[in-house]
């Protein structure tokens, strides 16, 4: 015999799982439980149990199992989406990378350029162009300037402004 | 396969995918495998015995309620379901053991064992049968993997090999573990039977 287990104990519960307990058990077999001890301990188990089993099952509060299927519809979905998006996220990386490495390998080439190059930003930077009283005296002087002024203005709001919501909206 | 026929395949793979996923349909390669009918049908059948095990096991409806939930939604997740409405059954017992787990296991949760005793007692409403007000008791006093086993090996019939499979314990210790957890079980049920019966 095994560990817990009386030879009779499958009869037992075949009568407990049919609902022939004690009704439809024999004497013989009803004299054996009285007397041992493991087969008593099944019936008393698997006869509270079927009652806390029967009992639960009332009180269970079921969902829609549509409202259920349209939440795991949608939890796929998401799913989906993340690993279509997961290469391009790795991309915008990989390309990101790139850039910067680019960058740094363009400064290291220019190290000994640099003076000179800031020389020609301040020469720019201290220039008649860029200091916005001199633009809007040649605009006041020349008609179309205003609108040289103005277009790209907008242009670089309207871009940028898309830029903006489209980048919002993703989050 | 060259080099150019590959990258045309996978394009076509892309364009299909990035469509499917535009017209709002999931991608091919995560084909549901349970269809809406089959799954309500399935539901049906299965949902009371589930809730039971949870909340029985867990002793709180409101987190069986949770739990139950999060296991059904888990279940239709899966790519490749086992065949047959048992072998499912199982298989869904199995993703509730294991958010039970997860669950005790969570340290922002209180753990099974800091429950208080009134939660696994029922009311003692008309409504409540005798063996309920008995097994509510008891089943508090035993351990969270205790519980576990006895529901699945006496109110849900399964063997020892199919408690193994949903508890992901080995089949000779279930053995083990299931024959300390009934005898002392039955030695709380009997007490509180003798109990009763001499306040009578």
């Amino acid at each position: 015999m095994m560990l817990g287990q009386c030879a009779r104990e499958k009869d037992v519960m075949a009568l407990l799982r049919s609902g022939g307990w004690p009704a439809a058990c024999e004497p013989e077999l009803r004299e054996h439980v009285e007397g041992c001890s493991l087969c008593a301990q099944t019936v008393l188990l698997k006869s509270s149990f079927a009652d806390a089993l029967a009992h639960a099952k009332d009180e269970a509060r079921l969902q829609a199992p549509g409202m259920l299927w349209w939440r795991a519809q949608l939890r796929r979905r998401n799913a989906a989406v993340q690993r279509v998006n997961r290469p391009i996220a790795g991309a915008q990386w990989f390309a990101l990378l790139i850039n910067l490495l680019a960058a740094v390998a363009l400064l290291a080439s220019q190290w000994r350029h640099l003076d000179r190059i800031a020389a020609w930003f301040s020469g720019i930077a201290n220039g008649p162009v860029f200091h916005p009283a001199t633009l809007w005296a040649m605009a006041e002087q020349q008609p179309g300037w205003n609108l040289m002024i103005l277009i790209p203005f907008i242009v670089a709001f309207v871009v940028l402004g898309g830029i903006t919501v489209y980048l919002a909206s993703e989050r | 396969m060259s080099r150019d026929t590959e990258w045309r395949r996978v394009r076509v793979i892309w364009d299909y995918s990035i469509a499917r996923l535009e017209a709002g349909i999931a991608a091919p390669y995560a084909a549901q495998p349970m269809d809406s009918d089959a799954f309500a049908a399935f539901y049906q059948r299965s949902a009371r015995s589930l809730w039971a095990y949870l909340a029985r096991v867990c002793g709180n409806p409101a987190l069986a309620d949770d739990l139950m939930q999060e296991a059904y939604l888990r279940f239709l997740g899966v790519p490749h379901l086992p065949d047959g409405e048992v072998a499912c059954r199982r298989y869904l017992f199995r993703i509730a053991t294991n958010l039970l787990r997860d669950h005790w296991r969570s340290p922002r949760t209180s753990s099974i064992d800091e429950l208080p005793e009134t939660l696994f007692a029922v009311g003692s409403g008309s409504d409540a049968s005798d063996a309920q007000l008995m097994l509510g008791p008891a089943m508090a006093q035993m351990g969270p993997r205790d519980r576990q086993l006895l529901w699945l090996a006496y109110a849900e019939d399964y063997t020892h090999n199919e408690i193994a499979e949903i508890t992901g314990l080995r089949s000779t210790s279930i053995r083990l573990l299931l024959f300390r957890a009934r005898r002392k079980m039955a030695r709380l049920l009997r007490n509180k039977t003798s109990a009763e019966r001499g306040c009578a």
